[in-house]
This record gives structure tokens, sequence and C-alpha cells, in this order.
């Protein structure tokens, strides 16, 4: 059988929501957007279309996402902020390095 | 890969959209007319801005996706070929309760689009250099090709469209052509435009969204404006967003093979979803699927059952496209 089993999936799932829910609250708070949490599909657009946002609100982003979630963000990371599922694979793959770098 | 994704994804295709709908609404009230009929706010944009949107019937579910266009004269609306006749009725049924007419331009206009990462230098060869100052939903009378020229799109790659009346296709079609020799331009096929859509998680109606979806459970709350007070669907669409049922998820095989026979999403024997579309992505060598999925578990990195392979459930834009990436 392929997949996940339903526990699994469901244990994802909550990780992946309270990370998502967190950044969409920061995103709002921070560009004061008039926007509530479930207004903003997971995979629209930051720029462009979308949420229509520019360079300088992917810089208020950045910062909120450094300090909300304690990464830090080059230059070249920059390319993952395209939407908000795409900056939560981000932040879970920076968290998941963290824990990998922790002494046993 | 088909020449035409090639071509988009590398260079630049010519396609004809001259079958879809173009409607032009005038009048004192234009603005309010149209407004009446889509889900944006037309008041909230500034003149030469086209905003993507869309038109819901009561229950809140997606009747057409459009471009709309506002100009100092009067609002442009575009839509797919077979919403046409819909559309056209919307917006005569909302203008008859203003001062507005709606002129249906469709027969006696054409649309030529270039589409590609080299679609910007094509249109600067034929239409100035100013071109360049288009942004993204920009649109410019261009005097230069005696066309409306729009940069609107789906495929994450530049996008200009040319509208122009009837008498000047062949003309432009061969100045396109002509000026986009150099970048390989070629005459593209509109039937590979749904896999570069969805490779950024832009949905074509008819490819993608089944009859009765909203545009909560397709994705598209973008395409809504939330704050505005009054549209058709607007109670149902805030419904929704508690509890949308069912949300359409991009999936990734790790096969390049698509699934064979049944397009139900499986956890653990349970169905949770279908399959509305399966495709092969030439850049990801993968294969990808949009399925509608029960909300509860229509989340990123979850990974599913499909025909007996494994579907995880991954993040969109799928890939970052050349223009985006290093625009010429």
């Amino acid at each position: 059988m392929a997949g996940m089993t339903m526990e699994e999936a469901q244990a994802r799932v909550t990780c992946r929501r309270e990370i998502t829910k967190r950044l969409k609250e920061q995103v709002i708070g921070r560009l004061m957007l008039p926007l509530e949490p479930d207004e903003i599909a997971e995979d629209s657009p930051l720029f462009g279309s979308g949420l229509g946002l520019d360079s300088v609100d992917a810089l208020e982003i950045v910062v909120a996402v450094e300090s909300e979630f304690g990464v830090e963000i080059t230059d070249e990371d920059m390319q993952a902020f395209r939407s908000i599922n795409t900056v939560v694979d981000f932040i879970e793959a920076k968290q998941q390095e963290k824990q990998e770098e922790k002494p046993v | 890969m088909s020449i035409t994704y090639e071509l988009v994804r590398n260079q630049a295709a010519l396609f004809d959209f001259s079958s879809e709908g173009r409607f032009f609404i005038r009048g004192a009230d234009a603005i309010e007319a149209v407004n009446a009929v889509i889900a944006s706010d037309l008041e909230a944009i500034p003149e030469l801005k086209a905003l993507n949107t869309v038109v819901l019937d009561e229950s809140g579910a997606i009747q057409a996706i459009v471009w709309v266009l506002k100009t100092e004269d009067g609002i442009w609306v575009l839509c797919d070929p077979d919403r046409r006749a819909l559309l056209g009725e919307r917006l005569v049924a909302s203008a008859m309760k203003y001062t507005a007419e709606v002129d249906d331009l469709t027969e006696i206009t054409l649309c030529l689009a270039v589409i590609g990462p080299a679609a910007q230098k094509i249109a600067m060869a034929v239409a100035g250099e100013d071109v360049i100052g288009i942004p993204y939903l920009g649109f410019e009378v261009n005097e230069q090709t005696d066309t409306l020229l729009c940069r609107l799109g789906y495929t994450g790659e530049f996008e200009f469209r040319f509208i122009a009346k009837n008498e000047r296709a062949s003309d432009l079609r061969a100045l396109l052509l002509e000026a986009g020799a150099e970048y390989g331009l070629e005459v593209g096929e509109a039937s590979d435009l749904p896999l570069l859509m969805l490779e950024m998680r832009s949905l074509s109606q008819r490819e993608h969204i089944p009859e009765g979806t909203s545009p909560i459970q397709a994705g598209l709350h973008w395409m809504v404006d939330f704050r505005k007070e009054c549209f058709t669907g607007h109670d149902a669409v805030h419904a929704l967003k508690m509890d949308p049922g069912r949300k359409a998820l991009m999936l990734q095989f790790e096969t390049v093979t698509p699934p064979v026979g049944d397009q139900t999403v499986r956890i653990d024997q349970q169905d949770v979803g279908r399959c509305v579309c399966v495709a092969f992505s030439p850049i990801l060598g993968k294969t990808i699927a949009l399925a509608y999925v029960d909300a509860a578990l229509a989340w990123v990195s979850v990974v599913f059952d499909v025909a007996g392979l494994d579907a995880r459930a991954v993040s969109a834009p799928l890939f970052i496209t050349k223009t985006v990436a290093s625009p010429q």
C-alpha cells in the first residue's frame, strides 16, 4: 500500500497547519493586510497577481520569518519566497537542519 | 517534451486567442456595471491596470475566470471561449441597471499572444522600447502596432497580448513572427497551455476546475475581494472559508509514468479525494497532478496513495521560471 497511514498524515497536517497559521498571522500583521488567515490560499503567489506584494513587503516577510521562527535567511534563500507554502517548506527545512545540528 | 512546451519555457511561442470572449463596457456607470458582476473590486485599481478575477453564481461556484482591464474610456472583460455567452448575459443584465452599454467585440477583434522568456524582447521589437515599462497586469494603447498591448499571463513566463481590429490580423501576425524569428518564435499549440499553467498552479477552468467549484476550493482566494460588500456568491464564499469541504492540491509522483486507471486519492485505503488532471512535467521530470482532497487532509507534505503509487502533496509554484529567475 502506498502513501502514509491516516495517523501519519494527521500528524503531518497538525505540524504544517501550525506553522502555516503562525506565518499567515505574521504576514498579515507586519504588512497590515486587510485579510484574515483563511482568506489567503497557501499556494497563492505572494507577488504579481495573488497577494500583489512588492520587494519592500518581501523584506518585511524576511524579518517576520527570522524573528518568529528563529531562522536565518540569506539572499539566495529569497527564491523560496513565492507562496505561503514555499515559505513554510523553507522554515521546515531550516528547522530540520537545526535539529540535526544539535549534539546527541 | 512538446515543441510548444519547449518554446514557452525557453524561448517564446505565438498563440491566437481570438476565439476568447472580448467585451467592452462603456458609459458613465461602466465601472459599477462590471463591478456588480465580478468578485474583485474594480474601484480599487487605477486605470491601465488589469484584474484577474471570477464571476460567481449564488452558490459561490465559479462561472467564469476573467481578465478585467480598466481604461479611461471603458472596461474590457476577457474570458474563455466557452464562457462568452454566459458572461455576455451577465454583463448585459448588469448594464441594464446602470448607465452603461456592453459591446461584444469578439467577432471584430483578434488577440495574438507571445509567451515565453523572450516575449518581452519580441514585444519591444514590434511595439517599441517602452514595452519594458509595462508591469505585470499592466497594458497600454500601443500606437506603433495599433493594438491594445497587455502584459498578463498564467505560465510564469512573459506574456504579451496584442488586441486589435480584425483587419490587422495578417499584418500583426507577420510582424510578430518576423521580429521573433531570431528568438526562435513559432506558432504554439494552445492545448499545451494547461500543463504550463498547472506547473505554476494557475488553473484552466475547463481542464482543472470541475463545475460547481468555488474559488475557495480551487485555492483562488486572491481572485476575490473579501472586503467587498456586495457581489453574487458573497455569502456562500464567506461560508466556504470556514468549511470548504474539498480543496485543490498539487501532487507529485516519483515516477515518470502517470498512474494508470483509478484516479482516486486515498489514505489508509479510505477515499479522500480525486485527481482531475494528471500530466508529466518535463522540467521536473516527474508526473504531477491536481487533486481535490478533503480539506482536513489537503496539506503539503502529506503522502497519498493514487493507484498504488506514492503521491506527495507539494507546494506551488513547482519551480522558478526563466522569466522570474533572470528576466531577459
